[in-house]
C-alpha cells in the first residue's frame, strides 16, 4: 500500500510538472494564429533613425528617404508612418531595405493616402524581419 | 497488479496529453520586429524680406543687350519680338535651415504696380544655370531652365495687389541643395498685345512692396 500511494503521487508529480508547460504554453492564444514560445529577437543594430523627404509642388509627400540603415538589416521592411497632431496616423508607407556595404538607405516613394507635409507632426518607424 | 495497470495509463495520458499541447501551441512563431523608433519634428516660419537676399531683372527682346536690374519694376510681356521676361531669386541661408529639412510650403509674395487689361496666366519655371542683375536677352537664351514648370498663376487686373505663388517644391530642393538657388523665370505665354503688359515692383522698389518669399518648413 505503501509502494502504491507513491507511485499516485509520482504520477501527480509528473502531471503537474506538464500540466505546467501546458499552461505556459498557452497563455498567448488569440486566435487561430497563435504566437508563443521562445524566438530570439535580435536587432540589425540600429540606433535611431532619421528621416528627409521631399514634396510636391501642393507641399504633398512624394518621398521620404530614410539614411543610415545598418547593413545587417538588408532584407528587412522599413515602414514609416506619418504622424500628426493627436497621434493620429495620415498615412504611411513600405519598402524593402536592399543590399548594401556598410550603410544602406531606403527610399519609400508610395503611400496609403496622400499626405500634406505641413499636417506631418513625427516619423514612426518599424523595420521588421521574418 | 491490477493497480499498476492503471498507473501506467494515468501517467502516458498526461504526458501525451500535455506535450501535445506545448507542441501545437509553437506552430506559428515565424516572423518579429526588430526595431521601432520615431522621429519628432520642428515647425517655424522664415520670410525673406532683405534686399540683400533678393535677386531680380527683367530682360527685354527688344534691347536684347540692355540689363534691367537696377530698376524698380520687372515687366512681363507676351508680344512676338517684344516679348519681356522676369527673372527672381531668393537667398535663404538666412533661414538656417539645415538639409535635412524641407518645406512644407513656399510662398513667393509679388506686389503687382501695373496689372494688364486682362487677367493674365504667368507661367513660372526654375532656372538651372546661375545669372544676376546684369542679365541681358540675349544672355537669358543661354540659360538652362527646368524642363517642367513649377506653377502657373493669374495676375488679376488690380493695381496694388499682393500675389502669392506657390513654389513649395523648388524651396524644398533648395533646402536640401543649397548650392541650386537660380530661381525663377516668370513668362506670359498668352496672347500678345500691348493691354497686356504686367509689372511687378522689384527688389528696388520700397520695402513694403518689394517681392518676398515665406516658407514655413520641418527640421
Amino acid at each position: 500500500m505503501r509502494f502504491l500511494t507513491k507511485t499516485i503521487a509520482f504520477a501527480f508529480l509528473v502531471a503537474a510538472a506538464f500540466a505546467g508547460c501546458a499552461a505556459a504554453a498557452t497563455l498567448a492564444l488569440a486566435s487561430s494564429s497563435l504566437a508563443a514560445g521562445n524566438a530570439t529577437v535580435s536587432s540589425c543594430g540600429i540606433s535611431s533613425l532619421t528621416a528627409t523627404r521631399r514634396v510636391d509642388n501642393s507641399g504633398n509627400v512624394t518621398r521620404v528617404d530614410v539614411a543610415n540603415l545598418p547593413a545587417a538589416c538588408a532584407g528587412e521592411t522599413i515602414q514609416i508612418t506619418f504622424v500628426g497632431a493627436a497621434s493620429v496616423s495620415l498615412g504611411s508607407g513600405s519598402t524593402s531595405i536592399g543590399n548594401c556595404a556598410v550603410t544602406c538607405s531606403a527610399a519609400v516613394t508610395s503611400f496609403s493616402s496622400t499626405v500634406s507635409a505641413p499636417s506631418v507632426a513625427s516619423y514612426s518607424f518599424s523595420v521588421v524581419g521574418s | 497488479m491490477r493497480y499498476w495497470k492503471w498507473i501506467v495509463v494515468l501517467v502516458a495520458a498526461t504526458i501525451g496529453a500535455s506535450t501535445a499541447v506545448g507542441f501545437a501551441a509553437s506552430l506559428n512563431v515565424g516572423s518579429w520586429h526588430l526595431w521601432g523608433g520615431s522621429q519628432t519634428l520642428t515647425k517655424g516660419t522664415c520670410t525673406v524680406t532683405a534686399a540683400a537676399a533678393i535677386t531680380d531683372t527683367y530682360v527685354r527682346e527688344s534691347s536684347p543687350t540692355t540689363a534691367s536690374g537696377s530698376l524698380s519694376t520687372a515687366i512681363i510681356r507676351a508680344d512676338s519680338g517684344q516679348r519681356e521676361w522676369m527673372f527672381i531669386r531668393f537667398d535663404i541661408s538666412s533661414c538656417a535651415l539645415p538639409q535635412t529639412g524641407g518645406a512644407d510650403t513656399a510662398t513667393m509674395k509679388l506686389v503687382v504696380k501695373n496689372a494688364a487689361n486682362n487677367n493674365r496666366t504667368l507661367t513660372v519655371t526654375p532656372v538651372l544655370t546661375s545669372w544676376d542683375g546684369t542679365l541681358t536677352w540675349n544672355q537669358a537664351q543661354a540659360l538652362s531652365y527646368g524642363s517642367a514648370a513649377t506653377t502657373t498663376f493669374t495676375t488679376g487686373t488690380t493695381n496694388g495687389a499682393t500675389l502669392s505663388v506657390p513654389v513649395t517644391v523648388d524651396i524644398d530642393a533648395l533646402i536640401k541643395n543649397p548650392s541650386a538657388s537660380y530661381g525663377w523665370r516668370i513668362v506670359d505665354n498668352g496672347s500678345t498685345s500691348s493691354a497686356n503688359t504686367t509689372t511687378f515692383n522689384s527688389v528696388e522698389a520700397s520695402a513694403g512692396s518689394r517681392p518676398q518669399l515665406v516658407i514655413n518648413y520641418e527640421t
